[in-house]
């Protein structure tokens, strides 16, 4: 696992692209733009404060980055 | 000054693009323009975490111009800008940045009634140390401290209200299930808490 639950919503945009459309999905079961108000917050804190299943978070995140072409600032 | 435009962008990307600049250049000076609330607060937050100073907020109707310089070194051109980079300079009137890091919610060991009335006490002190105090940070179980019914709620209060950042660790707020009940300071990460460490000229642990 390259996602780890104490890793921010930043730190895991910054290094993953695809992320980004995992946080929109999650936009409306959390209630909030995720990107928007928790930008800094570690994801199990994430999925706590807003009723998210980190788990499942985690997956497709892990997911996501997995499949993306490649990370931001590398070359593909 | 270079200026990122991120009018337009919808988080995270005008932080992305700032954390972009700031890691490629680190300029001395420079101006984020974004177009949302959220955004604004979010460049100030990243770029007062890095160690820039945010000198100005400027609203013009929906668009916000936020303006930073680095607070770790001199102006290129004042002087003494040969000054390296890693060496924290002046961000406060005293030009120190003192750092407290708070690791229980007593102060002491050996009676905790004792150490809650030595907390209370130090807290309602601190203001006496000027205006190098720059940070709180705290963790474990002085996270209780900044939660409602604390009973030095208000110290901390006041301190923030002067102009003292306060962070609290998101991670044992929710270890002891109170993220909904803190009432002063910004939840923080590991992160905020390493990089505020190697910001500071100063860290005094309690």
């Amino acid at each position: 696992m390259c996602i780890r639950p104490d890793m921010t919503v930043l730190e895991v945009v910054s290094a993953h692209r695809a992320a980004e459309s995992v946080f929109a999905r999650y936009n409306e079961p959390a209630g909030v733009c995720i990107c928007c108000q928790a930008l800094f917050e570690p994801l199990s804190i994430v999925a706590e404060h807003y009723g998210l299943d980190l788990v499942a978070l985690l997956a497709d995140l892990e997911t996501a980055a997995r499949t993306e072409a490649a990370p931001i600032g590398e070359k593909p | 000054m270079p200026v990122i435009p991120c009018q337009g962008l919808a988080c995270p990307h005008p932080v992305l693009e700032t954390r972009k600049v700031v890691l490629e250049s680190r300029p001395f000076e420079l101006a984020v323009l974004v177009d949302n609330e959220a955004a604004r607060d979010n460049v100030v937050r990243f770029l007062s975490v890095q160690g820039y100073e945010v000198t100005s907020v400027i609203q013009d109707k929906d668009e916000y111009r936020v303006e930073a310089r680095d607070a770790r070194t001199s102006h290129p051109s004042s002087g003494i800008g040969s000054e390296p980079s890693s060496t924290p300079a002046a961000s406060t009137v005293s030009g120190r940045r003192i750092l407290i890091l708070l690791t229980r919610d007593v102060l002491g060991s050996g009676d905790d009634t004792l150490g809650a009335g030595l907390m209370k006490n130090f807290l309602a002190t601190l203001p006496e140390m000027g205006s190098g105090l720059w940070r709180l940070v705290l963790v474990n179980s002085a996270v209780r401290l900044a939660v409602e019914n604390s009973p030095v709620l208000d110290s901390l209060q006041t301190l923030e209200r002067s102009g003292v950042s306060i962070l609290v660790c998101g991670t044992c707020l929710n270890f002891f299930e109170l993220l909904e009940r803190k009432r002063v300071g910004e939840t923080t990460n590991m992160l905020d808490v390493v990089t505020s460490l190697d910001l500071a000229d100063k860290v005094v642990t309690v």
